[in-house]
Formats: C-alpha cells, structure tokens, sequence
C-alpha cells in the first residue's frame, strides 16, 4: 500500500486528524473529496460551487419518461432573451383575430373554397400554351412590340410638326364636314342627281372636248324647234353660206313696212280616231287684222267642223260663227254641214266664208266631228295673214 | 299615249312622204300620219292625238 504524501493534522494532545480546524468556526472541518462510480467503473468527482451547490452536467439525452426538472434557469437559447414574455407576443396573444376588421375584410373577399373552387379548377386545369385563341394572338404579336424598331420610330415621330402634315391641314378648310358652301352644293345635288355619274366623269376627254368646244367656236346650230314659252334669246346675227353677214349696212334687211304674212296653227295635224267632239285650243289672233282660214284633211272619213270666235278680247268663250246665207243667218257648227271636208284637198274656208274676210275676231277655235271613226289621217287647220 | 310610241316615231321616220322625201320630225302631218299607220299595222290601241302629243317624245 502506497503512503499519503501529505501528513495528518494535529490536535492539542498530539492527537493526529484528517480534519482541519478552522478558527472562525471554532471547529474541525472534514475535508471530503466525493466519487461516484460510474457505469463504466470510472470514479467521478461530485462537485459544488462556492456556494457549496452541487455541480451537475448532464452529458446524455434524459430517458425517456417523466423527467420532472422543474424551474430551469437557461443561460443560452435559440428565441431571444425574454422571448417567452416579449411585449409583442403577449399583444398578439391577446388579440382575436376572428373579429379583426382587416382579416373580416380579407375574408369577405375570398371565395369559400379557393384552392377546390370548380372555376378555379377550371382554370388551373387548361393548358393556356395550347389554347386555339391564345395561340392566334401570340402570331400576329410581333417578338418585342415595346422596343419594336418602328414603332419606337413612330412613337419618336412629332407629327404635329411633319411637314406633308401640315401641307396637308394647310389644304383642309376648318370643318370639311359641316362646311356650309359644301352642304348647300351637296343638298342641291341631292335633289338634281339621281342617277350616279360614271367613274371619272369629271375628267372625261369628251367632256373636256366639248366644254373647249362650248368656250371657243361656242354652239354650232339648234337641231329640235325651241319649246313652247319665253325662250329669251339675244342678238343674232344671219350669215350667208360663206359664213357672212347676211345683212350689213351697205346690204340691209329687207324691212316690211305695212305687215308680214304668219301661219297660225289651229288644229296641229290631229290623229281624229273617234266620233267624239274635238275641241281645238283657242288662239288668240287679235294681232291680225286679216286672216284667211284654210284646212287640210287626210282623215279616211269626211270631218264636219264649226268656228268659234271671239269678238272682243274681254268675252268670256268663244260662240259659233254665223253667216248670212241671204235668207237667214246660219250657224257655222259641225251640225249644220257648213264646212263639210273630205281629204286630200286644202280648202280656203274665206271662199266659202267670206264674213271672214272683213271680220276683225280677237280669237278662234275649231270644233271637229266625224260621223264615222276614222282610221287614219289627220286634219290641220291653220290661219294665214297678216300682223298689225 | 301607247307604250309604242317611241317605237311608232322611230318607224316613221324611217318612211318617206308621198314625193319620196324622208318623213322629218318637222313634217307635223305626214309624221302624224306615219305614227298612226304603225299603230294600225302593229294592232296598237290609240285615241285621237296630236302633233303636239308627239313633241315631248321627239326630244331624242
């Protein structure tokens, strides 16, 4: 057995001791070193802190079980210092969030069951890079429209300041649409124009022949009779065949210096087609101080006429003529057979009516019947004489 | 006036009077009388007409 290096204490009488005498106590202290065996037959050291605390480390996981520790002071840890009984986590401990106007709001808003919601399912189950529609309108997009050369060019463009721009508004009267001269045109051409003009009718080489013939050598002749009314025209000037004045003041125009002889038509070759009474215009012929009544027939049948006269301007209608036959007076009706004509002859009613001859009549008309239809021919009636 | 009557002007003047002159929109009697001989022939119903019933169709 191997000796102690250290000797024993001792007491008053030379007794030896393992203990210590400590004044302040006024008594033996033991000193005592403590071991525990452990399970790998290690002694082990029991400790205690200078407090006289035991020193403990537990160097295993506990067992599995009921470990009660009780009150543990930890000296490091993951949350931070205080982390158990933080302020913020004590307010959000204390909140209801189920009555929370914010998350009553958000709630409100979302559908019952988002993530199964059958349009939603819907929508999550289409292959958007196969569908038909998408597919036509990523075609026609160009690669990069945002940064596409020429539309950053147009986007660069000022048109307010482009030159064939402004040439062009410079052009334009200020509302084209509504523009008054316009609107009166377009409405008088509504009314006049009917039928569509063809395509390109205002530039039509025939037109433009015509319009430099109109404004140079100007309208060559007058095929159809001018129409019935006021046809006002200016000075005229006759021409010889050479193109020559006719008449000039070395070669004036014959001038009649009592009267000139007219035609005045009466009865304007009429298709007579039934026995009905015909009834011809009245002719003013106040103008002529002597007349001479002639007819001609080509009517199949023979046409009885009468004479209505005017005496003065102001009678109403023009009354039968009567003649004095050397007995009595006559009246000259279609009835009385006066002036029977058959065809083909032109008759001078003044021989067979000379009253005529020095009757001054404001106006006439002849009345015409057939006894029997005819079917072809005509008859004309006319007054040759002189104007006053 | 019938439908014809273009038709009946368009024939007379193509017939000459009775001195072989063509008949003329001017000739008022002949061409009456041509008018109403092609309604006779064509089997056209017409009542009694005029020279001046002719005038507007004479225009063309």
């Amino acid at each position: 057995m191997a000796n102690f290096s250290q000797a024993l204490n001792t007491d008053l009488n030379g007794k030896l001791t393992t203990a210590i005498y400590d004044a302040s106590i006024a008594g033996w202290v033991q000193k005592i070193q403590t071991h525990v065996l452990s399970s790998g037959g290690i002694l082990v050291p029991l400790q205690l802190n200078a407090s006289g605390n035991m020193k403990t480390a537990i160097s295993e996981a506990l067992p599995v079980g009921n470990n009660n520790i009780g009150d543990v002071d930890v000296a490091s840890c993951a949350l931070p210092v205080g982390a158990a009984t933080a302020a913020k986590q004590d307010t959000l401990i204390a909140k209801d969030f189920a009555t929370q106007t914010t998350l009553a709001a958000i709630l409100a808003k979302i559908i019952a069951t988002p993530a199964t919601e059958a349009k939603q399912d819907t929508l999550i189950a289409k292959d958007f890079a196969t569908q038909t529609t998408l597919a036509a309108v990523l075609a026609k997009i160009i690669a990069a429209p945002a940064t596409e050369a020429k539309q950053d060019t147009l986007i660069a463009k000022d048109f307010a300041t482009q030159t064939t721009l402004a040439a062009i508004l410079a052009k334009m009267i200020v509302a084209p649409a509504t523009e008054a001269t316009l609107e009166s045109v377009r409405a008088l051409l509504a009314g006049t124009l009917t039928t569509a003009l063809p395509v390109g009718a205002a530039t039509q080489a025939t037109l433009a022949e015509i319009l430099t013939q109109l404004n140079t050598t100007g309208l060559k002749k007058i095929i159809d009779p001018l129409p019935v009314g006021a046809n006002i025209i200016g000075k005229t000037v006759p021409v010889d065949a050479d193109g020559d004045e006719k008449f000039t003041e070395v070669n004036p125009a014959f001038t009649r210096l009592t009267s000139s002889i007219v035609k005045v038509v009466l009865v304007n070759s009429v298709a007579i087609a039934t026995t009905d009474t015909y009834i011809g215009d009245t002719i003013d012929i106040s103008h002529m101080p002597h007349i001479n009544l002639k007819v001609f027939s080509t009517l199949d049948q023979q046409v009885k006429l009468g004479i209505q006269v005017n005496k003065m301007d102001n009678e109403s209608s023009p009354a039968y003529l009567h003649r004095w036959n050397g007995t009595v007076f006559e009246t000259v009706n279609p009835d009385s057979s006066i002036l029977s004509i058959a065809n083909g002859v032109i008759y001078d009613i003044n021989s067979r009516l000379p009253e005529l001859n020095s009757s001054k009549i404001s106006k006439i008309r002849i009345i015409a019947i057939c006894d029997v239809a005819p079917t072809s021919g005509s008859l004309d009636v006319w007054i040759e004489g002189s104007v006053s | 006036m019938p439908v014809e009557i273009l038709l009946a002007i368009e024939w007379a003047l193509q017939q000459k009077d009775s001195e072989g002159n063509f008949i003329t929109k001017n000739n008022a009697h002949d061409l009456v009388d041509k008018v109403r001989e092609y309604f006779n022939i064509n089997n056209v119903e017409y009542s009694t007409f005029s020279y001046d019933d002719l005038i507007p169709y004479l225009s063309n």
